[in-house]
């Protein structure tokens, strides 16, 4: 019993600091947004008397994954972009060879929905061109590169979404995407350049002792 | 277990953020650094490369003051996600008192989530200890997502794929807007602090 109150004293003792260090903090998201706000000690005891084998088991089913592809989330399906951006922020995650090559499929799907705007369509090119750099050069790829992917496409975005933009507008937030392209690609050409003299000034200087042999 | 200094009545608590690359671990470190900076009076030490991922770990540590005559210091640390760098996630787990798994809600994530989970338990049995005992709680970030027409996955489906057997407090939450990061925090503090009280005796 007086442990119990010890134990109560302690966690009123925390959570009184905690509020202090953290106040204002989201209290009311958190009445929406707790699944499962158990009681830490009583989520303690539960597990505390699992064996210990637990440790090793295969607790995880991936083949539930396949089992239920239906009740993958909610999509909102007039969103035109909606698969693209999956594809965008998967490539940032991970550059698989599936991920690319739906990117890209997604690419051309667009293009033909949006052949009659042109401002669109140059994003949809400038996006592209980006994924097929990424696919030939994968995780070596310009750091720079997967930035302005996210950029372009987030701009691309607000072309797309935004109801009252102007033409000019429009060319404008293209222009600055596009000069972010033209400067990743002189960076990654200055890197091939630097690579290849310095691969030219080792293979001369491996030659050179020969020579004078 | 935690380390704990006798005679200067302090107690580091170890808490790591794991989950799948790109999920708002560091953005929920970043979150809580930016918020409450001035009260917690730190530094948050980030080491980020190649396109800004985290390649080593983020590190956020701060006092929460004296309980029960200790003093009690927290210190927050990241994993790197991407599946590549496991040697550091097992690194980083050494010493670990208490894990917040930050899953990402999108659709796409799901078997990420699913494999980072399995890793968390993988790398925690290296260590011998058991991601059934050890102080947890389940973060499914990104809801701010679904306003965009992103694809995500309900909640059911991730309590069922995440938790249905660890049974750990969860929070939906979106480490960008802030959604839900103290709750989260608050939680695997005093689960934490409760599991390394019980230890102590």
């Amino acid at each position: 019993m007086v442990d119990k109150n010890k134990d109560d004293k302690l966690d009123s003792e925390i959570a009184k600091r905690l509020d202090d260090l953290f106040g204002e903090g989201d209290a009311s998201s958190a009445e929406t947004g707790a699944i499962r706000a158990d009681d830490a000690t009583a989520d303690e005891n539960k597990s505390q008397n699992q064996p210990e084998q637990a440790a090793h088991d295969e607790i995880f089913e991936l083949e539930d994954v396949a089992a239920n592809k239906s009740d993958e989330g909610h999509v909102a399906p007039d969103y035109p972009l909606a698969e693209l951006k999956n594809m965008v922020l998967s490539i940032d995650w991970e550059i698989t060879d599936e991920v690319l090559t739906g990117f890209l499929t997604q690419i051309d799907s667009l293009k033909s929905t949006y052949k009659n705007e042109k401002v669109i369509l140059m994003f949809l090119q400038l996006l592209g061109s980006l994924g097929e750099y990424v696919k030939t050069n994968r995780g070596n790829a310009h750091p720079q590169t997967f930035k302005i992917l996210n950029s372009v496409f987030t701009r691309l975005e607000d072309v797309v979404l935004s109801q009252d933009m102007s033409a000019l507008e429009k060319k404008k937030i293209l222009r600055a995407e596009m000069n972010k392209y033209k400067q990743l690609r002189k960076q990654v050409s200055q890197k091939k350049a630097s690579a290849v003299s310095k691969r030219r000034a080792e293979t001369l200087q491996k030659k050179k002792p020969i020579s004078a042999c | 277990m935690a380390f704990v200094n006798l005679k200067n009545k302090e107690i580091q608590v170890k808490i790591v953020y794991y989950g799948p690359g790109r999920g708002g671990k560091t953005t929920n470190l970043e979150y809580i650094y930016k918020k409450f900076r001035k009260r917690i009076n730190t530094e948050m030490v980030t080491v980020k490369t190649h396109g800004d991922r985290t390649l080593f770990f983020d590190f956020l540590p701060f006092d929460i003051g004296v309980i029960n005559g200790y003093d009690v210091k927290i210190q927050l640390y990241t994993v790197p996600g991407q599946v590549k760098y496991n040697a550091t996630r097992r690194l980083v787990l050494r010493g670990v008192d208490g894990i917040v798994f930050v899953a990402d809600a999108m659709a796409v994530r799901r078997e990420k989530n699913i494999l980072s989970l399995r890793n968390l338990q993988e790398n925690l049995a290296n260590y011998k200890k058991s991601i059934f005992k050890i102080p947890c709680v389940i973060q499914y970030n990104k809801v701010d997502l679904l306003e965009q027409g992103i694809p995500l996955l309900p909640v059911e489906t991730l309590e069922k794929d995440l938790n249905n057997q660890l049974k750990r407090p969860s929070f939906k939450a979106s480490a960008l807007t802030g959604t839900n990061v103290v709750m989260t925090l608050k939680k695997i503090i005093s689960m934490t602090v409760a599991s390394i009280k019980r230890d102590l005796k």
